[in-house]
């Protein structure tokens, strides 16, 4: 939402900042192995609830574990299957988006009522159904985070779609002999990727918040596996002893939703 | 005029026919992805009790499991529309009984929270609009983005780390119209951020239209522009996604009571899935999809009376 006033410079180089800060994101998430400096799940009964210190720069969870390591591998995790959620969506709500906004009678009325329908459930509500349904596992959590996400990205796709099937370059390939799929996935998709891509950016800090949330309420990750909402759970019984163990994955959690968040602004504009 | 109050009829005939329809499809969709958890639901209860098999295949009948999936489901939907949930597995109790005892501290939460989210949501939005790329826009939308980026479970435990803590002070027991507060407050923030957001975005483009300009060049002072006519315009897009956020507030719910160890439908949910509670799991589901559907039908109502183009589409 940076306000329009803001000097065009300023604006690039912001944005270049938020790129830069996804980035680091992903990459962390990527070599999570490579920049731990301890196993995540090695326990030490004795060095349990430790404050930060030299050997444990983020201090040690309720199990001895060393905490920074954990919050690596979580990023592993929770990104991971955030990022694996939002492509899902995506990817399954642009095609059924195009479908809809191309076929007119009742099958396109049919994606526009399967859409209302998702929607008839609050997006987190609808994901923690699935999830139920699912299964324990990071794929079925990233299923179910990824479906209660697919209307989203249909509403939004059949409405560009719709109008963009008027227009001249759509009757020209047709003119040209193009046929529907050509016309679909040559010259519809092209034109819808850049508000897809916004709106999956914005879309992918839903994502982390929808995969830490179940994580915390039990019903996404499951113990030992570091993951952000698990690991904030894990430490909330003891955040007046060890605050650090529910402060760090919580601090994670909101930056790296803030970075995605404050990026996809940026790109809407 | 006229046109506009004849056209309401048929809207509102319309649009309860598809939120009646959305009703039935919400109704079949949470049968059958209860019909679809894994594990058969007789055995998990049993297993716990370690009853043996014929106690099982009893279960089984009196649930209906036995029956083919079609004859479940027609069963089913009878029974709910006369409003009938069944029993929940865990504790044999009515469902609706469950439900009816858990609503209330729900539906207070969402109230605490949205009026908070109204409350600063909209303030913070017209300030935003007045004092545009000055330091009091950045300062409510610096806010707003940190409303949606903070998870609730953080924000949640991080106040009453602090007020505990810190400032050495108890939350206020359960049950008290005081411990809905904390939570409200807590959840209300996640939701201000959009409500903010629209309200900024919609006040300065009805501001840049001609009429305001040419209100404004009468001499008309800025607040008054805002009342008499920036804000009947605004109305309808801040409407529609304080609705949107209303909604949101329902799943929130689920988190914040858990947060705060606060009892209604959102921890009867988790404890549903939790437990394997199907008819539990169905019940309160199709209890959240209904008001949130009730809700959506409300705020398009609304607008389309606050904005009679908004019937015409």
């Amino acid at each position: 939402m940076a306000s329009a006033e803001q000097p065009r410079r300023g604006r690039l180089r912001a944005r270049a900042y938020l790129w830069t800060a996804v980035a680091a994101l992903a990459l962390i998430a990527v070599c999570a192995p490579l920049l731990a400096p301890h196993a995540p799940d090695a326990t030490d009964l004795a060095a349990q609830l430790q404050a930060p210190s030299r050997v444990h720069l983020l201090g040690t969870d309720f199990l001895g574990r060393d905490l920074l390591s954990r919050l690596l591998y979580g990023a592993r995790a929770t990104l991971l299957v955030a990022a694996a959620a939002v492509l899902l969506a995506a990817g399954i709500g642009s095609v059924a988006g195009l479908m809809a906004g191309w076929t007119q009678g009742w099958a396109g009325q049919f994606w526009v009522g399967l859409f209302d329908l998702m929607l008839a459930f609050p997006a987190l509500l609808l994901a923690l159904m699935i999830v139920a349904v699912l299964g324990p596992g990071m794929p079925a959590l990233a299923a179910a985070v990824g479906i209660a996400g697919i209307p989203a990205y249909g509403r939004l796709v059949r409405g560009l779609t719709r109008t963009l099937r008027e227009a001249p370059f759509v009757e020209a390939s047709r003119a040209l002999g193009g046929g529907a799929a050509h016309i679909l996935f040559r010259h519809l998709l092209r034109n819808v990727a850049r508000p897809v891509l916004s709106l999956a950016t914005l879309d992918f800090g839903r994502a982390i918040i929808s995969v830490a949330a179940l994580g915390y309420l039990g019903l996404g990750a499951k113990p030992p596996q570091a993951e952000w909402g698990l690991m904030l759970f894990e430490g909330r019984q003891y955040i007046s002893v060890a605050p650090w163990t529910s402060f760090a994955p919580g601090l994670a959690i909101t930056l790296a939703v803030l970075a995605v968040t404050l990026l996809g602004d940026a790109l809407a504009e | 005029m006229m046109a506009h109050s004849s056209s309401l009829l048929p809207m509102l005939r319309r649009r309860l026919i598809v939120a009646l329809l959305t009703l039935l499809g919400v109704a079949t969709v949470v049968f059958l992805l209860v019909r679809l958890l894994p594990g058969d639901p007789a055995e998990t209860m049993l297993a716990r009790a370690g009853a043996g098999p014929e106690a099982v295949a009893s279960l089984r009948a009196e649930l209906g499991l036995d029956r083919p999936l079609p004859a479940q489901y027609a069963d089913w939907l009878g029974r709910v529309a006369r409003g009938d949930l069944g029993r929940s597995l865990l504790n044999n109790r009515p469902v609706r009984e469950l439900i009816a005892e858990q609503w209330r501290s729900t539906a207070i939460l969402a109230a605490v929270a949205f009026g908070w989210a109204l409350l600063t949501g909209i303030p913070l939005g017209i300030i935003a609009a007045r004092y545009r790329g000055r330091w009091p826009d950045r300062f409510a939308t610096t806010l707003a983005v940190l409303g949606v980026a903070i998870p609730i479970f953080w924000s949640g435990l991080l106040l009453i780390y602090v007020l505990s803590n810190w400032l050495g002070w108890l939350p206020p027991p359960a049950g008290t119209p005081a411990s809905a507060l904390l939570p409200g407050i807590v959840l209300g923030f996640a939701a201000a951020g959009p409500i903010a957001r629209v309200t900024r975005a919609t006040l300065l483009d009805v501001l840049a239209q001609p009429y305001i300009t040419a209100a404004r060049a009468r001499g008309l002072r800025w607040r008054a522009v805002l009342w008499r006519h920036a804000a009947r315009n605004a109305a309808v897009p801040v409407l529609t996604v304080a609705g949107l956020q209303l909604g949101f507030l329902l799943g929130g719910a689920v988190v914040t009571e858990s947060v705060f160890n606060r009892p209604g439908l959102g921890r009867l949910l988790v404890d549903g899935i939790l437990w394997r509670d199907l008819p539990l799991v169905q019940g309160v589901a199709l209890a959240l999809a209904l008001t949130y559907v009730l809700i959506n039908l409300l705020v398009d109502l609304l607008a389309g009376w606050l904005d009679p183009r908004h019937g015409w589409q």
